[in-house]
């Protein structure tokens, strides 16, 4: 990988299509990248007036996930040690690539958030998710500014802002308001717990048309969910409803997953008919009736995924219901008034009363 | 003074906290985090910089060639000209003048001043590879020659900001062209088999 190009030198790079960040001569250079594009940003180090950074939970979050995983494929590798050759190789497979994962995650350490602030922005750096690089891109970037913004001491700085905090005004970032109820949530959360029971009910009852009935309302279950959290989010969530749809995002995930398994065992079902048939078919229809008809008898251990993947949907969506329901008359969110500003003296204060624009 | 905000609810950060330094605790989320106060967060928004003072050439000096009744001071690296102060521009470690800048902004469209970047070679990789995944197998007579085409006429177009060789256009290129053959060749079993 390049550490240095034109006058640019690397600092750190990461995030899911490898963004990353240079150390320009006198800008940072940010480069965010899907697979399909490139977008560049460039902040002056004289401009930036903060860098903050804090531990998230993704480590632990994604420690605990990887280890469910690990445990589910492990017992499935140790019980079906003995029933040949290719369930070894599958849930070894499996087994040994979430290892390598859950060990590459332990490896990397503890994940933060960082953020840059501006006059006009306050940027994440994607690329800064882990505490000990990111503790170490932090300081040289605080060396870099400190040199272009002129190093001035605590004690200066505690100085002019003594003065200058007569002037106080916000940044224009986002403070999010508070959750004030959803129609989109109110459809999509009773949506979503009928898709868990009729993914469930799929294995009890057989044919195409309730299949096909399920997947409808599934998928549009998981559109909505989706479009609902992503409106959500820029609200400040109760505790909730926020547990109730990341739960139901990491459903979601996990109903993919679910179905591509269930899908992988289809066609592997359909090949092991073909060959045993020697009809040298392949009956394009056959996977999809397989799997309409399939119940813990054909599916095995992949139909207690199923159920999971079900009962997930279900109790994830109960735990946000009381929320979005509740009547509009309440707030649906705390309403905590925001921290009066520390006063600093009389002078100050008279000034603050005269030069503060009003609300 | 501008306020800094919380990193993880964006909340407006107490100025005391911000002076004393180190981990600071948001008072809305009550989560801890580090926030690295810089001199430019002191510095009031309004406060426009003082004009630069004049500065009359002196005889036999060389004056500006856009404010004559400014001493020169810098040359412009890019077409050699004679400047002052309010007349130039760093541009990475050369002195440039700022008819350079807007030149180099406008017409030549310097790398320096791209905000965005289309990856064709990425594309041109993905247009190969989607047939592989297991759903999109029958997409394979569209993408090919669509893959084939963008990589020929993207051959010479920008990649990266960050140098990169033409590697994932090259693959891209040989799995369609690979693609395209296992088709005609299919076509032509099938076609002489028929015959017969």
């Amino acid at each position: 990988m390049k550490k240095k190009f034109d006058d640019y030198t690397w600092l750190a790079r990461g995030g899911l299509f490898g963004s990353s960040l240079w150390e320009g001569p006198d800008h940072l250079l940010y480069i965010t990248s899907s697979f399909v594009g490139e977008r560049y940003r460039r902040i002056d180090y004289a401009k930036i007036q903060a860098i903050s950074y804090g531990r998230t939970s993704t480590y632990g979050w994604t420690m605990a996930w990887q280890g469910v995983l690990l445990a589910l494929f492990a017992w499935g590798l140790l019980a079906n040690l003995h029933e040949g050759v290719f369930p070894i190789a599958f849930f070894g497979t499996l087994t040994a690539l979430i290892l390598v994962f859950f060990i590459l995650n332990l490896v990397r350490g503890p994940t933060c958030l960082c953020k840059i602030q501006t006059a006009v922005q306050v940027l994440r750096l994607n690329p800064l998710r882990r505490i000990r690089p990111t503790m170490k891109c932090v300081a040289r970037i605080q060396e870099l500014c400190r040199m272009h913004q002129g190093d001035a001491t605590p004690s200066a700085m505690s100085a002019t802002s003594a003065v200058a905090s007569a002037s106080l005004h916000a940044v224009p970032g986002v403070v999010k308001p508070p959750f004030r109820g959803s129609t989109m949530l109110a459809i999509t959360l009773p949506l979503m717990a009928l898709a868990g029971m009729m993914l469930i009910a799929d294995l009890f009852i057989r044919g195409l048309w309730f299949f096909g009935l399920d997947a409808l309302v599934t998928m549009v279950a998981v559109g909505l969910t989706i479009a609902g959290i992503a409106r959500a989010v820029r609200t400040h969530l109760p505790d909730a409803l926020r547990i109730s749809l990341w739960g139901l995002g990491g459903t979601i995930l996990f109903q993919l997953l679910v179905a591509l398994m269930v899908y992988i065992a289809s066609i592997f079902q359909q090949t092991h008919q073909m060959v045993e048939s020697r009809s040298g078919q392949f009956d394009l229809l056959g996977p999809w009736q397989w799997m309409a008809d399939a119940g813990f008898a054909e599916l095995g251990w992949i139909a207690w995924f199923v159920v999971a993947a079900g009962a997930a949907a279900i109790v994830f969506s109960i735990i946000g219901m009381p929320t979005v329901f509740q009547p509009k008359t309440a707030p649906l969110a705390p309403a905590t008034p925001p921290p009066a500003p520390p006063t600093i003296g009389p002078a100050a204060n008279e000034r603050a009363t005269n030069e503060l624009p009003p609300p | 003074m501008t306020a800094a905000h919380c990193v993880y609810c964006n909340q407006p950060l107490a100025e005391a906290q911000l002076r004393a330094g180190g981990t600071v605790q948001c008072m809305r989320c009550a989560r801890s985090s580090i926030v690295l106060a810089l001199p430019a967060l002191f510095d009031d928004p309004r406060a426009k910089p003082p004009p630069p003072p004049l500065d009359p050439p002196a005889e036999g000096e060389a004056a500006c060639f856009y404010s004559p009744n400014r001493k020169a001071t810098k040359e412009c690296k890019h077409c050699g000209v004679l400047m002052s102060d309010i007349w130039s521009a760093q541009w990475g470690a050369q002195t440039i003048c700022l008819k350079c800048l807007d030149h180099l902004r406008e017409k030549t469209k310097d790398s320096r001043f791209q905000t965005s970047r289309r990856l064709w070679d990425n594309i041109t990789l993905l247009f190969a590879l989607l047939p592989f995944s297991i759903v999109l197998y029958w997409i394979v007579p569209f993408s090919a020659p669509a893959a084939l085409f963008l990589g020929i006429y993207h051959w010479n177009s920008p990649r990266s900001l960050v140098p990169r060789s033409r590697l994932r256009l090259i693959a891209g290129l040989l799995i369609a062209f690979a693609q395209l053959s296992a088709i005609v060749l299919g076509i032509a079993a099938w076609w002489f088999s028929w015959m017969r």
